[in-house]
């Protein structure tokens, strides 16, 4: 483990499962003896609002706030999300990204457009996007477990161990969905 | 074992091993989840009140009996717990009784952001501040102590950014609670007449000497010499964003930000070259360590406002002004009201009708945003009823027909009831309505008197609004449904011109309570649908807008409320039977 702080940017829109995630990657933190802050903000995430949770573990941390432009990784399940939250990261650090397009009021009543290529823009700014396709989880409704895919190509770049990951991704999750969370899980492991 | 819990569950945590048996407060963001976790803890209760007034004389009485309790609001509540809070400083309490207060820097959800660490030297009572979870558990457990060793209530000031942050925390066991509870008769500390009042002024002020002397030792302030410059005094999430940019300042880290230790800060000041004060909102520590006659450094105007974070700190440090971003603009995505919300068929109705609506808080306050835009007041706690009264007061007799207020039943309840009552006294008409979702909605759907139930999910006596507004004399009580918008609109067309006032109840639960029950969705008819956009003026996000400007519904969004149906002029939505065949 690096000696700074480690921090993960997590976002999407209410519902999506962003702090499940931020949950069970703090707990997994937390299983492999690190100090860990995770922050959330939640106030309107049921009536379909901007959903942002930071993790961030080391050996000692301070502030649960991400300073801007020193995030490690992004997870965001939506793409708008993604760029209202990029600049938290540093250049040239990885987004993993589910392809969803959620449109927000603003755009559904046509004040104002939605960003056409996000993946460009993100890659335009320095960032290294990998992509999260529907089809790729491989269960049905797969949607549901985007979360924990994304966990899984975020596991590839981290030093937990296996078990840990097992330990918490089950656990945090109701016991009729926890085949399907570990397959996705699974699968997001193997995306590089 | 370690554990990692929020700043309101480590709140909740800590009082429990302190002993408390009491939890008593009314839901504000974000300090709900405070008492939703007491109430898992053994030999604890944990209940919702009316109001935050009410919590706190509730407190109170179980403090007197010598009984331990934790009171908790967000910071607006405090303004309506404040008459208790004042008083309750000269008479004291015995048993300890720690107030959470939730401030909320930056408004991720309320209608200011005021700073209630002013409330502390205003009624002159001690406020601890911690700065994570683990200092929330162990100042929750200090705070009981502190009360009880100056028989004073004791504040403990959070910050959403404290409550909703999830850190490190090592559990404890509970104490003992050996304290039989009794009514002692002391009229003197008491009973706050003037003669006895005047007693316990004198008393407040011995015990605020005895505090500040107390401060200088407490185990809650702590000097970190980091060997470096500059000094930082500071306190709450703060420290931790300082921290974070200037690991090697010397520190002078309040946990009890008032009263402050004069002494402490004295020597901090004399030992570096130049201190800086850091805090969120108002420069509280700034003015009460300058009125010292000491010379530190404070922060420019722009700091006073918002939440700060490590990246205006290291600005502020810098004694700079903040940059602006020069980032192309991102979509906002603001919060809406969700898909069958029995709220959005009121405010079709209200806006057809052109009214001036006078607004409250709650879900219902989104009413006030584009495409619905009819909602015209936003103050306080049951402010909309009171404010209707007022605007037909002086309004010309022509004008007064356009004003009615809204408000929720969890909000008519905590407020609203007194401003209806006074309606009727003053003999004023106009309409109110009563957005009855049957649940406290925005701050996560706590139950309410009027539901029957309690925060520990028992069954109890139901307070009947329809009864209420008929006893304080409301004679025109209207229960309705408020998917129906020709029903409502009639029913108002017919209230409003009248002499007496009127109450309609618009009652429907909110769709949150009713998810995972078979939804029965609508569907747009493309071939009758022209693209008129009438529906969309709805706000609905299940209706998407299709290339050729006709409208789409989502299915797995619609609870087929019905309400975008009623608005289609030309019939060309309907109930979903199969594909294809609209009835």
């Amino acid at each position: 483990m690096p000696e700074k702080a480690t921090s993960i940017i997590l976002t999407g829109v209410g519902g999506q499962g962003v702090l499940l995630a931020a949950r069970i990657l703090s707990e997994a933190a937390l299983r492999s003896g690190l100090d860990v802050k995770s922050s959330e903000v939640h106030g309107m995430s049921q009536r379909g609002g901007s959903v942002l949770a930071q993790v961030r573990f080391g050996p000692r941390v301070y502030s649960p706030l991400t300073p801007k432009g020193t995030g490690d990784y992004l997870l965001a399940l939506e793409e708008l999300e993604a760029l209202r939250y990029c600049a938290l990261l540093k250049k040239n650090s990885r987004i993993m990204m589910q392809r969803c397009r959620i449109l927000p009021s603003p755009v559904i009543a046509g004040f104002t457009p939605y960003p056409e290529d996000s993946v460009a823009l993100l890659r335009e700014e320095g960032y290294r996007v990998s992509l999260m396709n529907e089809d790729e989880v491989g269960t049905s409704g797969s949607a549901r477990f985007a979360n924990v895919f994304l966990l899984g190509m975020l596991a590839c770049h981290l030093q937990f161990s296996p078990e840990v990951w097992r330990e918490v991704v089950l656990n945090a999750v109701p016991e009729r969905f926890r085949e399907q969370n570990r397959q996705a899980f699974e699968k997001g492991r193997t995306i590089l | 074992m370690k554990k990692l819990l929020s700043g309101n569950e480590a709140v909740a945590r800590g009082a429990w091993e302190a002993g408390v048996v009491l939890g008593t407060g009314y839901p504000g963001t974000p300090s709900s989840e405070i008492l939703e976790n007491l109430k898992e803890y053994e030999g604890v209760r944990a209940q919702w009140c009316v109001n935050e007034k009410v919590a706190l004389e509730v407190a109170s009485g179980a403090s007197w009996a010598g009984a331990r309790v934790l009171v908790t609001m967000k910071h607006v509540g405090l303004n309506v717990a404040s008459d208790p809070l004042f008083t309750l400083a000269y008479t004291g309490v015995k048993g300890g009784l720690v107030i959470v207060v939730a401030d909320d820097p930056g408004l991720h959800s309320s209608q200011n952001e005021q700073d209630s660490r002013h409330y502390a030297r205003a009624a002159k009572l001690p406020m601890l501040e911690p700065s994570d979870s683990r200092e929330a558990r162990e100042m929750a457990k200090l705070a009981f102590e502190i009360s009880e060793e100056f028989e004073l209530p004791v504040l403990l000031r959070l910050t959403t950014r404290v409550s909703h942050s999830r850190t490190i925390v090592a559990p404890g066991e509970r104490g003992e609670i050996s304290t039989p509870f009794a009514c002692i008769k002391d009229p003197k500390k008491r009973v706050m007449i003037p003669a006895y009042a005047r007693l316990r002024h004198r008393v407040l002020e011995k015990k605020m000497e005895r505090l500040i002397r107390y401060a200088e030792d407490a185990p809650c302030n702590r000097l970190e010499e980091g060997g470096g410059e500059p000094g930082i005094i500071t306190s709450g999430i703060s420290y931790q964003y300082c921290k974070e940019v200037a690991p090697d300042a010397s520190y002078l880290k309040l946990g009890m930000v008032y009263p402050l230790p004069i002494g402490t800060i004295e020597n901090f000041v004399r030992s570096s070259e130049k201190v800086f004060i850091v805090e969120e909102l108002d420069r509280f520590l700034e003015t009460e360590i300058k009125a010292m006659g000491m010379e530190v450094t404070g922060k420019r105007p722009e700091y006073c406002l918002g939440e700060l974070n490590p990246d205006r700190i290291e600005a502020l440090l810098r004694e700079k002004s903040e940059s602006t971003s020069s980032s192309p603009p991102i979509p906002v995505r603001p919060p809406v009201m969700c898909a069958g919300c029995p709220h959005r068929g009121v405010f079709m109705v209200l806006r057809k009708l052109k009214l001036f609506v006078t607004g409250d808080i709650g879900c219902y306050t989104l009413g006030t945003l584009p495409p619905l835009s009819a909602l015209d007041t936003c103050l306080c706690m049951g402010a909309g009823v009171g404010q209707s009264e007022g605007f037909r007061t002086v309004l010309p007799a022509e004008d007064r027909e356009q004003v009615v207020a809204v408000i929720g039943d969890s909000t008519f309840i905590h407020s609203g009831i007194t401003g209806l009552i006074d309606i009727v006294y003053n003999g004023n008409g106009g309409v109110v309505i009563i957005l009855d979702n049957r649940t406290t909605a925005m701050t996560g759907r706590q139950p309410h008197p009027a539901m029957g139930v309690t925060l520990r999910g028992e069954e109890t006596t139901a307070t009947n609004l329809e009864e209420v507004c008929r006893a304080v004399g409301v004679r025109r009580v209207r229960v309705m449904n408020p998917h129906d918008l020709q029903g409502m609109e009639d029913f108002l067309k017919e209230s409003l011109p009248l002499v007496e006032p009127s109450v309609m109840i618009a009652r429907a639960p909110c769709v949150l309570l009713t998810r995972g029950e078979e939804p029965r969705p609508y569907r747009v008819d493309l071939d009758t649908c022209v693209a008129c956009e009438q529906c969309l003026q709805t706000g609905c996000p299940a209706l998407v807008k299709l290339p050729d400007g006709k409208v789409r519904i989502e299915g797995f969004l619609c609870t087929g409320c019905g309400v975008c149906a009623q608005v289609c002029p030309v019939e060309a939505i309907g109930e979903y039977i199969r594909q294809d065949e609209p009835r």
